[in-house]
């Protein structure tokens, strides 16, 4: 009796602790290379920490942050900038993501070779989209103007990168290009689990494919475009390899967003403990932007699962 | 006009038309930079523009790597990625499992932290990485950079195989269990083989994704033998602005694999990786 006891004991723990086991490699490598540096720039965010001078290394306090908002005109711009480039590039993916994925989700020949195809930009880095789309955008010996041309729109090649407007625009229609796959790929998933019946029950009552669409379809994938959405800000906001590629943050910080501006104050400036108040800023804003949006999209745990 | 021809006009103008523009407008650009790479350097500085090149040619995919090394470069991405798609396959493998099939105290906890992982900006974790780099001696050496994507890669892919683990029923490794194998036979024999196709999907994805960084290379890296493409790529465009030939056939080579692979993979991406990560 007891011996079965010892037995049953041993089984109960050794199934207790294998999924911590089994956990164990993944949260050592990112509790150490991630979680660590994630706490590690709000450390350094309160230091004066320049590479050139590492001796010098101390506390000071809010410095860094205090000099953020009173004399860094960049950093303001880069905000304003980040939030346009966010907003404007998650929106339009969203909607072009979404009526591809609609377009795929019907009957037609070729279906499988023209998703592989139209989904590619999915795999793209993002400084080879930059690359491609300069060649694309270039004054002179650029596609696009002589296109443009050919077709009436303009009557002589334009500058993209010297007009701010224009600029910012270019980059979003860059970031779009290479973006779209992403929603489509989410959206073809949540709309396969949308069973027909439903669609079939609602056509024998009358509904039109319009009506369908955002009495249906639109609120059963709630859930993923909430999620997509953000997770696709986050990512975007995140991103400097596009832009860097492209424009630098130019012309006159016009393309300039928060990430490369730490990037650029980080490689060029060598001055961490500045850099580092930046990201912590960032990474602030992040998450109550995140935070604000999930609670707007009504992202309750209940209701997610 | 009769019902017929009324659903082929409107399929045509609101199926097909889209799925063309769409096209257009995903494959112009891999069109132009292809044909850019085939051009002459004074047809791709000729007006009026060509749109297929008169004359074909491969010096520019020639001198890629016989000027600029760029097989040194190629090789730096392969052995960084395959590195990353095996330790991620193999970690996102043991861990997927136990998120899948296992109850225990502070799985949602994990379940959160990894999900806020994918949340931190590269840049960021850039700076202080930087310096645990330097301390362990490892710039200017592709451990590191092994290293750092396989850890921004592990949550995702992890989630991933949850995701395709929730899809196989428990039942399989159950039935192997009564009869007579225990777990570890029964996850090899039964469970390993109908797994097959989402550690392909995971690793691929792993790979474009390492195979595609940017920001930690531009850190940690900066002698020229140990460049990987995207940061070479960003260099040469830098140095050569002007040499639109060579830097579109740079492009055009670094995108095979990716492409390549992806191609393979976009049927499963499309199950598994968001559906994977939304449905716990």
């Amino acid at each position: 009796m007891k011996k079965i006891g010892k037995r049953e004991k041993y089984l109960y723990y050794k199934r207790q602790a294998t999924p911590y086991l089994l956990l164990a490699p993944i949260l050592l490598f990112v509790s150490l290379f991630l979680l660590w540096p994630m706490i590690n720039v709000f450390i350094m965010s309160v230091q004066d920490y320049r590479l050139l001078k590492p001796d010098e290394r101390h506390f000071i306090g809010l410095q860094n942050f205090i000099t953020v908002f009173t004399k860094d005109k960049v950093f303001i711009k880069a905000i304003r900038n980040s939030v346009v480039w966010v907003s404007i590039s998650v929106i339009v993916q969203t909607v072009l993501g979404f009526w591809l994925a609609y377009l795929l989700n019907q009957r037609f020949k070729g279906r499988g070779l023209y998703r592989a195809l139209v989904l590619s930009p999915w795999a793209v880095a993002g400084v080879m989209v930059g690359i491609i789309w300069s060649l694309i955008y270039g004054e002179t010996f650029g596609v696009l103007n002589d296109l443009l041309i050919k077709l009436g729109v303009i009557e002589k090649n334009i500058s993209w990168f010297s007009n701010s407007n224009r600029a910012m625009a270019a980059v979003i229609i860059a970031n779009v290009w290479r973006g779209i796959p992403f929603f489509t790929i989410s959206y073809l998933s949540a709309l396969a689990g949308i069973s027909d019946d439903i669609y079939e029950s609602a056509r024998i009552d009358g509904a039109k494919t319009m009506a369908t669409l955002f009495k249906i379809t639109l609120p059963m994938i709630k859930d993923t475009i909430v999620i997509t959405t953000l997770l696709r800000s986050i990512w975007t906001f995140n991103a400097v390899d596009l832009i860097s590629t492209l424009t630098g943050g130019g012309p006159n910080n016009a393309t300039m967003t928060i990430p490369l501006y730490i990037m650029q104050k980080f490689k060029l400036e060598y001055n961490y403990g500045y850099a580092s108040a930046l990201a912590a800023i960032a990474s602030i804003i992040m998450m109550i932007a995140a935070f604000i949006y999930i609670n707007i999209g009504k992202l309750g745990k209940e209701e997610m699962y | 006009m009769n019902a017929k021809t009324k659903k082929k006009i409107s399929k045509f103008f609101f199926l097909l038309v889209p799925l063309a523009i769409f096209l257009i407008f995903t494959l112009a650009p891999f069109y132009w930079i292809l044909i850019t790479a085939l051009k002459t350097s004074t047809e791709v500085f000729a007006k009026p523009l060509t749109y297929w090149p008169t004359n074909v040619t491969f010096e520019n995919f020639i001198n890629l790597f016989k000027k600029l090394h760029f097989e040194q470069y190629f090789l730096n991405s392969i052995i960084v990625s395959v590195s990353v798609t095996v330790m991620v396959s193999i970690m996102a493998l043991i861990g997927g499992y136990a998120m899948s099939r296992y109850k225990f105290r502070g799985k949602a906890f994990v379940y959160v932290l990894l999900l806020c992982t994918q949340m931190f900006p590269a840049v960021v974790l850039m700076i202080p990485l930087f310096q645990t780099m330097n301390n362990l001696k490892l710039i200017n050496d592709l451990r590191s950079l092994i290293i750092v994507c396989s850890c921004t890669n592990l949550p995702y892919c992890m989630f991933m195989m949850m995701g395709y683990y929730n899809a196989i029923p428990r039942t399989l490794e159950e039935a192997a269990q009564v009869d007579g194998c225990n777990l570890l036979q029964a996850v090899f024999k039964i469970l390993l083989p109908a797994m097959k196709p989402s550690i392909v999907a995971t690793g691929a994805y792993a790979f474009i994704n390492s195979w595609n960084v940017y920001v930690y290379a531009t850190a940690f890296i900066t002698r020229k033998e140990k460049y990987t493409i995207p940061l070479a790529l960003s260099i040469f465009q830098g140095e050569a602005s002007t040499n639109y030939g060579g830097i579109a056939a740079a492009c055009v080579v670094a995108l095979i694999p990716a492409l390549i692979l992806f191609a393979f993979i976009q049927k499963n991406l499309a199950g598994g990786a968001t559906s994977g990560a939304v449905k716990g």
